[in-house]
């Protein structure tokens, strides 16, 4: 399940002359966590519409290709079933709070409401969530008038609530603040103990190099590296096609330049202070 | 830890505490509405400042009092003061017995207890639907709207667009100071604000919009729009015995009033100023 | 010539006091970064500055003008604001009359415009959007945009509140590369940023704030190595900084090529 496969996809928003990707092919495999990086205007914001099946149905255009969700078509997909099968989460935490619930309980039990779950059931899963994601403290607030970041928590916790399969999750983090971002990175960690098929869009390239399992790199709509994260990040092409690199990377390429190479590119601080030990023996 | 107390209050109907606030929005409504129409054919002061009396006392009973009285004063007082003080400019013929005399605008007691009568249907009628939309929330309301068919969608409408005025309001705010740090006057004579207004309204427009697209794709991840049986954690009681009960009484005195208020009110001799 | 906050404290109408007798100064020329939690009272200290805050106490001097005694818009000749968000500032209906509606309001000369917009297009590097519709290009484009229509006013003083959210490598090379050529036309930067890889590439002067007050006012060096106003202000150090820590390495760290250089 959760399985996406992407044959040569190409496509193009209305009014608009060039396509925003071009020929992407690629297969999401379930329980793995996907990072997707590279410059702004590059395709990632698309390409997590498209994964979530917005495109076609929410924004029309031309799609050209296969999207191949759990064996059936994109376009033969319910949009509204298929917002029950794939979690999304983006970056504006304001926008995410639906206005017309008085606590964060409800707000967080929404979506169980809306596919019917009985009263116990939804009970028991927004509990649930809450404690997994730690807001318990949260539960009895006015969502509209929480900050910023926990706004953001409390829009994970009302997706998660619904445990969908696979969460496509949009720059999570580039609203808040430090201490915001820390609580969401928190939020990916666990996400990422629980086996989920996750992708994430994310500048902070130090959280992508924790959690992910693997990469893509696009550029100009169109796929110009994808690989185990290890092999992406520490890949000294990335750094001369401009993209930003985890400064762990950037220092190991700079002590290798040095003439005091490490045994490995390290894409983590943990790894770098690691490596750095074993090398001074 | 979650406070238990109040997850367990999901497992039953949401309870005010208080006799009215706890009917069910639909015998309110009926309720109210039914009493609110009788002033307009009694058209009669002591009956509209009876029917008054009676509301404030079941007011009085509500968590919601203080919202209710706030308004209710206030709608009370400006509508019977502006009709008295309007009625004594311009006399009609039937105006003999003078009140008074400020500064030779002379006031007539018929004049005056027309005026009465006449604000007592419209002060009447609005009190009484105060009652019922200051003491039911506007989510009891849609919650009851929605188990009688209304779609959801209609509800959210409604719901956001409360939240939505106060969301607007704030943005607005931030507007008018980028505007102004970035060198717009918005203090000043009238053609300096007039000029300031432009450049803060059409933000708000345009991020109005735009906050439109993406709360779609919000509610959307949240299974909005499925189609299927929607749950709901916030119950209201349904509809109890005895208020159908009510909702009969109510209407069947609504339409006794129609009946007294032609063949008897009008005859009564403290009524008969017209 | 100088920012100068003295004492200021500041409260808002219901009451809620948001920075507590704050002094800082800010040299014309100099490059500043405000770091710290949200609620600390960055962006309150920042809007003292040019006056859409004034202070409930104290005083706050723009090149010795009492912004008390000012409107807010006439401050903005001396200090530029560029807010957070660049959807609460952009209206007009192409990029290049978003640029010019200042000049225009100003009735500055054609030709003086003319030259301003094309230096403040040149260092934004929104040259290929100019004739487009703002609300065509992405959102992170749009916040140089509200750059670019600060610069045209050409005030002494510059104010970004997070100029860095959701930019991409090329975004924060541009951030730097303005900042740069403004601070050598001898403008003043202040910067309110939660990215400290940001703060230390670019700023010098590093202040942090937390719980109303500025707890550290000092070189980037001081500031970040300060354990205990990270701590307090819960900032994090900038990456380099964190590593040399861990490996016991000294000397107030910062940089890629000092940290190899000391291994």
């Amino acid at each position: 399940m959760a399985r996406i496969e992407l044959k040569d996809v190409t496509y193009r928003y209305p009014y608009t002359k060039s396509p925003a990707l071009k020929h992407i092919t690629y297969t999401f495999e379930p329980g793995k966590f996907y990072g997707i990086i590279g410059e702004n205007g590059g395709g990632k914001t698309t390409l997590c519409n498209l994964l979530r099946g917005l495109i076609p149905h929410f924004y029309q255009g031309s799609l050209k290709g296969d999207v191949i969700i759990d064996g059936t078509d994109v376009r033969k997909w319910d949009t509204d079933e298929l917002s029950a099968q794939i979690g999304y989460v983006f970056q504006n935490p304001f926008t995410q709070i639906s206005g017309i619930k008085e606590t964060v309980f409800e707000e967080v039990g929404m979506g169980l409401e809306n596919l019917g779950y009985s009263e116990e059931e939804v009970i028991k899963r927004v509990c649930d969530v809450c404690e997994l994601l730690k807001i318990t403290d949260l539960v009895e607030k006015d969502p509209n008038a929480l900050s910023g970041g926990q706004k953001q928590r409390v829009a994970f916790a009302s997706i998660i609530s619904m445990d969908t399969e696979m969460l496509v999750i949009d720059e999570p983090t580039s609203q808040l603040d430090p201490e915001g971002t820390e609580d969401v990175f928190q939020i990916i960690k666990t996400l990422k103990e629980e086996h989920k098929t996750i992708v994430l869009v994310e500048h902070k390239i130090d959280l992508i190099a924790e959690f992910c399992d693997e990469i893509i790199v696009l550029k100009d709509g169109e796929i110009v590296f994808s690989g185990p994260t290890h092999e992406i990040l520490s890949n000294r092409a990335l750094l001369e096609a401009n993209a930003t690199i985890p400064q762990a990377a950037i220092f190991g390429h700079a002590m290798a330049d040095a003439g005091k190479p490490l045994a490995d590119i390290p894409i983590t601080i943990e790894e770098a202070e690691r490596l750095v030990r074993e090398r001074k023996g | 830890m979650i406070n238990q107390e109040f997850v367990d209050k999901f497992r039953h109907y949401h309870k005010y505490g208080t006799w009215w606030d706890d009917l069910n929005p639909l015998t309110k409504f009926v309720v109210c509405f039914m009493v609110a129409l009788t002033p307009i054919y009694a058209l009669t002061w002591w009956y509209g400042l009876g029917v008054c009396v009676i509301v404030s006392i079941v007011a009085m009973t509500s968590k919601f009092r203080k919202n209710f009285f706030s308004l209710a004063v206030k709608v009370f007082l400006i509508i019977t003061i502006l009709l008295v003080v309007l009625r004594q400019i311009g006399h009609r013929a039937t105006s003999i017995t003078p009140l008074i005399n400020i500064f030779g605008w002379q006031w007539y007691v018929e004049t005056l207890f027309n005026s009465l009568n006449r604000a007592s249907f419209i002060v009447g009628f609005s009190v009484t639907m105060i009652l019922f939309f200051t003491t039911t929330p506007m989510r009891d309301i849609t919650y009851q709207l929605e188990q009688m068919g209304v779609s959801h969608e209609a509800s959210y409408v409604m719901l956001s667009s409360m939240q939505n005025i106060i969301d607007l309001k704030a943005t607005a705010v931030t507007i008018f100071d980028s505007q102004k740090a970035r060198g717009i006057e918005t203090t000043g004579n009238a053609i300096k604000r007039a000029k300031a207004f432009f450049p803060t309204l059409a933000p708000l427009m345009i991020g109005a919009m735009q906050g439109t697209e993406e709360k779609t794709i919000a509610l959307d991840a949240r299974a909005f729009s499925v189609k299927r049986n929607h749950s709901f954690l916030r119950k209201l009681r349904p509809v109890q015995g005895y208020e159908w009960a009510m909702m009969a009484v109510a209407v069947i005195f609504n339409i006794a009033m129609i009946f007294v208020s032609f063949k008897i009110l009008k005859q009564l001799p403290v009524t008969r100023f017209f | 010539m100088a920012i100068e906050l003295k004492k200021v404290s500041f409260s808002y109408p219901n009451g809620f006091e948001a920075v507590h007798e704050v002094d800082l100064r800010i040299e014309e020329g100099e490059k500043v970064a405000i770091v710290g939690q949200n609620g600390a009272g960055k962006t309150t200290t920042v809007k003292l500055m040019n006056g859409l805050n004034l202070p409930s106490s104290g005083d706050v001097l723009v090149d010795g003008i009492n912004t008390k005694d000012k409107t807010c818009a006439f401050m903005s000749k001396y200090v530029g604001y560029v807010f957070q968000n660049p959807d609460d500032q952009i209206f007009n209906s192409s990029v290049r009359k978003e640029l010019e509606y200042m000049p225009k309001y100003t009735k500055m000369d054609t030709k003086e415009m003319n030259r301003r917009v094309e230096r403040a297009v040149e260092l934004t590097g929104i040259q290929k959007y100019i004739d487009s519709n703002p609300f065509d290009i992405p959102y992170p484009i749009r916040k140089f945009v509200t750059i670019a229509s600060i610069i045209v006013s050409d005030p002494k003083y510059f104010i970004f509140d997070e100029p860095t959210a959701g930019q991409d490598l090329h975004g924060m090379k541009q951030l730097g590369y303005l900042i740069d050529e403004l601070q050598k036309e001898g403008k003043a930067i202040i910067t309110i940023t939660h990215d400290m890889e940001f703060a230390v590439n670019n700023f010098t002067r590093v202040v942090a704030m937390a719980h109303k007050q500025v707890i550290k006012d000092g070189t980037r060096e001081d500031t970040f190595w300060d354990l205990d106003v990270i701590r307090e202000s819960r900032i994090k150090q900038p990456v380099i900084a964190e590593l040399a820590h861990d490996l016991g390495v000294d000397g107030n760290v910062l940089f890629c090529d000092e940290l190899v250089a000391k291994l």
